[in-house]
């Protein structure tokens, strides 16, 4: 650096730390897959020189900021790579243990902040200098004693080592073998790095920006049309004033001026046809660069599967070394486009389902052999493109799951009956494994942990608008699939009409769009339903679900038939909308986060109008529905006299503090009563809005809406006049009292009220006891 | 004191003086007025204090009108005078003056009817003047819709007056000052700036 007066601290806004570590970044990654390629051949000395060049690259760059640590170690892993490259040293497993440990190291110091360098230096001082005299002496022969894994590598949780100590596995060899018992290998090569496209840092905030504006040129060049039109019925009114001119010019003869006038006019009228040609075709072209534009912005928020992939050969190696298993690991389509948003939110849940597959999945070599398989074991990793949707697969060929150890599991849990369970299908029983807390491991592991997990993955897949499925063939192995949209920045959607304005519905989301006669739609005993296919579907009014009043009623309307899934069951509902408008490509934009969570509603989006439309949270929606359908049918049954005169008291907690939430909770659950929680006074204002509560319980200091605030609110709106509201606070003083009261509150109660019965006395002086009726 | 500036809304800086003939004339007449004695203090006093001070106690406010009401927004927190973009209601929070979300040039701001915050009766006639002016910082904005913008003007803040102490209307307690445009019109409400913020913010709670 010049050191120049205008940019002091480093390039372009980032200070050369951040520089470097963004450098560091990139050089462990090819070193960490490099080392692991080369465990799995050592001999391969090619393959050694991207190795050398990244650990002399990275002294370099320590050099420059003088970061001497780091200097020391890439130095010292550069000696050992350059011995190994002469044909002076062979990479064997152990060594290949210390480079990775230094490249964790280095990993390591890409994470911290500048403002932390000097107490990561000074506290890893001593590690750094054993392993630089590790690296400086002879490679040791035998494995060395199990080191435990020295600094948390970055890509790798630490896993604490349980007592039997993982270096020497039971059923490995006396002598280990001194070729790499395990193989990970990426399918890419490493050195292949040079050929990979360039990339630059981008804030996700600047991309956006420019996809709004974008965004905005498109709907901008669209503007043309009617100003083409304007500028049509001139030219024509221009083409009329030259006939009549001409006709006037053949009665009057020659009269100079008049003549003068019909040659402008004539002249005119070609000029005005000229100027509109040349303006379409700008107006053309303005509008193609617009889209191509637009699209090309939205191509620039996909980045290669491989992003995601590089720390995975690492952690299959060092799992599987723990585990005393060989496992081999191959990734395809790491150069596969996938939407950033999608792929961030893939990593948690692959790097679970791979964890999954090395602890439970594959077996342990000797079994395997017996098994007749070979003792490696192969867990597959594949992203691509089909049909539209990004198919990421994980296959592997370990024990798979025994489907009837999964029934029996199902029917202990009391999740289905006996008999049902034996009329389950195969898929149908390994949808079971998706469930939360479902797990048929019988010894839960440190690695996978307990089977949580596995409905992350269901969750993750469907929160992304996709899906997840498993199969297995006892003894074969194990196919997890998620299917997922390429994009989640461009959604298809139907767009409807819901109380005058406009919705989108994601198609992903929707089963089918009826439209048909209102008379269709037939009312039992409360419940609105229409006939599809010969089966009754549930139907209900979007407006007022949505809180609005009913839509105007026209004569014919439209049902967004959605289909609810649970356990391989599925159910239909409709919602009934005033009017379907067409399908469209809709780019989503999130919602103002100073709306918070807005039920029912997912994002918003423009159209190419520049009309504003919402798009519907499909799934929030359906849940909706089904309490309302539930609700009625409740009505309209025999339990009907039942669950009218006895009912439980709904409560609503709003607190901050979630100590206080859980006390207040538990003590009001344990006197009978419902009780729902809201984290602060905006919160607790959606909630008493969305449902039909007998008291509100609330404290006095939240953030966003303060307790008095919440009162006044509540008591703003006729509906809940009559509402009990109680403050708990910890404020004693006369004055909070009198404000809380004069707010609206029934009660005001300070915190210590816990300690006796006050609070449960108020609640009952209040409301009554925790059942309507009783 | 009011001295129009020339900093106008995007659709109301193109008038220029016209230039007709009898510039002189009428320039000489304006010069050759009699000047009130009030206009001479005023003046008098603008000439005494030094341009420095001047610039630094000035306030320069948006004024708009909004139901009868003249309304001063600082112009740091008033960034932007649009034509109205109709919003989309937000399910569920369809309440207290919060009119739901609306597109401006691209950028999703969040609508408020002002006149409901501050209890005022809009009158429905001229909505060809009708704008919206978006307050706030971009991404954290607001739109609400006034009558009709009439533009930039400063005031020497010591020429603003406190407001009565009276606790009225919600637009009162939005007040921090009152200001003079010296022509007759009613005065202008400063309004407070985190005071309106706060209001806005509860409106959407």
């Amino acid at each position: 650096m010049s050191g120049g007066g205008s940019d002091p601290f480093g390039v372009g806004g980032f200070s050369l730390f951040d520089l470097f570590k963004g450098e560091a970044e990139t050089h462990c990654r090819v070193l960490n897959d490099g080392l692991l390629a080369l465990e799995a051949k050592p001999d391969d000395l090619a393959a050694v020189e991207p190795l050398m060049r990244a650990a002399h690259s990275m002294k370099g760059a320590a050099r420059i900021i003088g970061l001497d640590v780091a200097v020391k170690l890439a130095h010292a892993m550069e000696d050992v790579l350059v011995a190994a490259q002469k044909g002076r040293e062979r990479l064997g497993s152990p060594r290949i243990d210390q480079l990775l440990r230094g490249t964790d190291l280095l990993a390591k110091l890409a994470t911290i902040s500048e403002a932390e360098l000097g107490e990561w230096t000074a506290s890893h001082g001593p590690e750094i200098d054993a392993l630089c005299g590790a690296l400086a002496s002879p490679a040791p022969t035998a494995p060395e004693t199990p080191p435990p894994p020295a600094a948390p590598a970055a890509p790798t949780p630490t896993v604490a080592a349980p007592a039997p100590a993982p270096a020497p596995p039971v059923v490995a060899p006396t002598v280990e073998p001194p070729a790499a018992p395990v193989a990970a290998a990426p399918t890419p090569a490493p050195a292949a790095t040079s050929s990979e496209p360039k990339t630059v840092r981008l804030s996700a905030d600047a991309i956006d920006r420019i996809m709004r504006l974008a965004g905005e040129m498109t709907v901008e060049s669209r503007r043309y049309e009617p100003l083409r039109e304007r500028l049509h019925s001139l030219k024509e009114r221009l083409l009329d004033l030259d006939e009549t001119l001409e006709a006037l010019g053949l009665d009057i003869g020659a009269n100079p001026r008049l003549d003068d006038a019909a040659k402008h006019t004539k002249a005119l009228c070609r000029d005005a046809a000229l100027q509109l040609l040349a303006s379409d075709e700008l107006a053309r072209r303005v509008e193609e660069n617009a889209a191509s534009l637009y699209h090309a912005t939205l191509g620039s928020r996909m980045r290669p599967f491989g992003d995601i992939t590089h720390g995975y050969a690492r952690l299959v190696r060092d799992l599987a070394k723990q585990l005393g298993k060989q496992v081999t690991l191959t990734i395809a389509g790491t150069s596969v486009p996938v939407d950033r948003d999608i792929l961030s939110r893939l990593e948690a849940p692959l790097n679970h389902m791979i964890r999954n597959a090395v602890d439970h999945g594959i077996e342990m070599p000797d079994d395997r052999v017996a098994a007749g398989k070979p003792a490696a074991g192969t867990i597959r990793l594949e992203a691509r493109h089909h049909a539209g949707q990004l198919v990421v697969q994980l296959v592997d060929d370990g024990k798979g799951v025994d489907p009837e150890r999964v029934r029996q599991k199902v029917i202990t849990k009391g999740l289905a009956s006996a008999e049902m369970a034996a009329k389950l299908s195969h898929a149908e029983i390994l949808e079971f494994l998706f469930l939360p807390g479902f797990s048929t491991a019988s010894n839960v592991t440190e690695i996978s942990g307990r089977g949580v997990g596995l409905d992350v993955v269901q969750s993750t897949a469907v929160e992304l608008g996709g899906t997840a499925t498993i199969d297995s063939i006892a003894g074969r192995g194990t196919t997890f699939r998620l299917e997922l949209p390429l994009t989640l920045s461009v959604v298809r959607a139907a767009v409807v009409e819901i109380a005058g304005e406009s919705y989108a519905f994601p198609l992903a989301r929707l089963e089918r769009v009826v439209k048909m006669p209102r008379s269709a739609l037939t009312t039992v005993e409360g419940k609105q339903h229409f006939m599809l296919d010969g089966v009754s579907v549930g139907t209900v009014d979007a407006a007022p679900l949505l809180g609005f009043g009913a839509d105007e009623v026209g004569d014919s309307v439209c049902v967004m038939v959605v289909a609810h899934r649970r356990g391989g069951d599925s159910e239909r509902y409709g919602l009934v909308v005033s009017r379907f408008r067409g399908e469209s490509d809709l780019v989503v934009r999130r919602l103002d986060e100073r709306l918070g969570r807005v039920p029912h509603i997912a994002s918003a989006a423009v159209l190419e109008s520049g009309e504003l439309l919402l798009v519907v949270d499909v799934d929030d929606l359906v849940q909706s529905v089904r309490q309302l359908l539930s609700e009625g049918r409740l009505r309209g049954t025999r339990v009907r006299g039942h669950a009218e005169s006895r009912r439980r008291r709904r409560v609503l907690v709003v607190d901050d503090s979630i100590t206080v939430r859980e006390v207040e909770r538990q003590l009001l659950t344990r006197l009978g009563y419902d009780v729902d929680v809201a984290v602060d006074g905006a919160d607790g204002l959606n909630a008493v809005r969305q449902s039909a509560y007998d008291l509100v319980v609330s404290d006095v200091d939240m953030p966003r809406m303060n307790g008095f605030e919440l009162v006044a609110a509540i008591r703003r709106e006729p509906r809940f006049a009559d509402l009990p509201i109680v403050i708990v606070s910890y404020k004693d003083r006369e004055e909070d009292r009198l404000a809380g009261m004069q707010a609206g509150a029934n009660a005001y109660l300070t915190k210590g009220a816990f300690r006796d019965d006050t609070f449960a006395r108020t609640v009952r002086d209040l409301v009554g006891g925790p059942e309507t009726g009783a | 004191m009011a001295v129009a500036d020339g900093l106008a809304p995007d659709d109301q800086r193109a008038e220029s003086p016209s230039t007709e003939i009898g510039v002189g004339d009428r320039l000489r007449a304006l010069l050759a007025r009699p000047i009130s004695e009030a206009e001479l203090d005023e003046n008098t006093a603008v000439v005494a204090t030094s341009p420095r001070r001047r610039e630094a106690t000035a306030r320069a406010l948006l004024v708009v009108r909004l139901g009868g009401e003249r309304l001063g927004f600082d112009v740091r927190f008033a960034r932007r005078v649009v034509s109205v973009a109709q919003p989309h209601r937000v399910p569920h929070r369809d309440h207290n003056g919060f009119a739901g979300i609306a597109n401006v040039d691209g950028e999703l701001v969040l609508a408020v009817r002002l006149e409901r915050l501050f209890d005022l009766e809009r009158s429905n006639a001229e909505t060809a003047l009708r704008r919206h002016v978006v307050l706030g910082d971009e991404g954290q904005g607001w739109a609400i819709e006034v009558d009709r913008v009439e533009g930039v003007r400063r005031f020497e803040a010591s020429r603003l007056l406190t407001p009565p102490a009276t606790v009225g209307r919600a637009l009162e307690s939005m007040t921090e000052a009152l200001a003079d445009t010296g022509d007759g019109e009613p005065l202008v409400s400063v309004l407070a700036t985190d005071r309106v913020r706060r209001a806005l913010e509860r409106c959407i709670a």
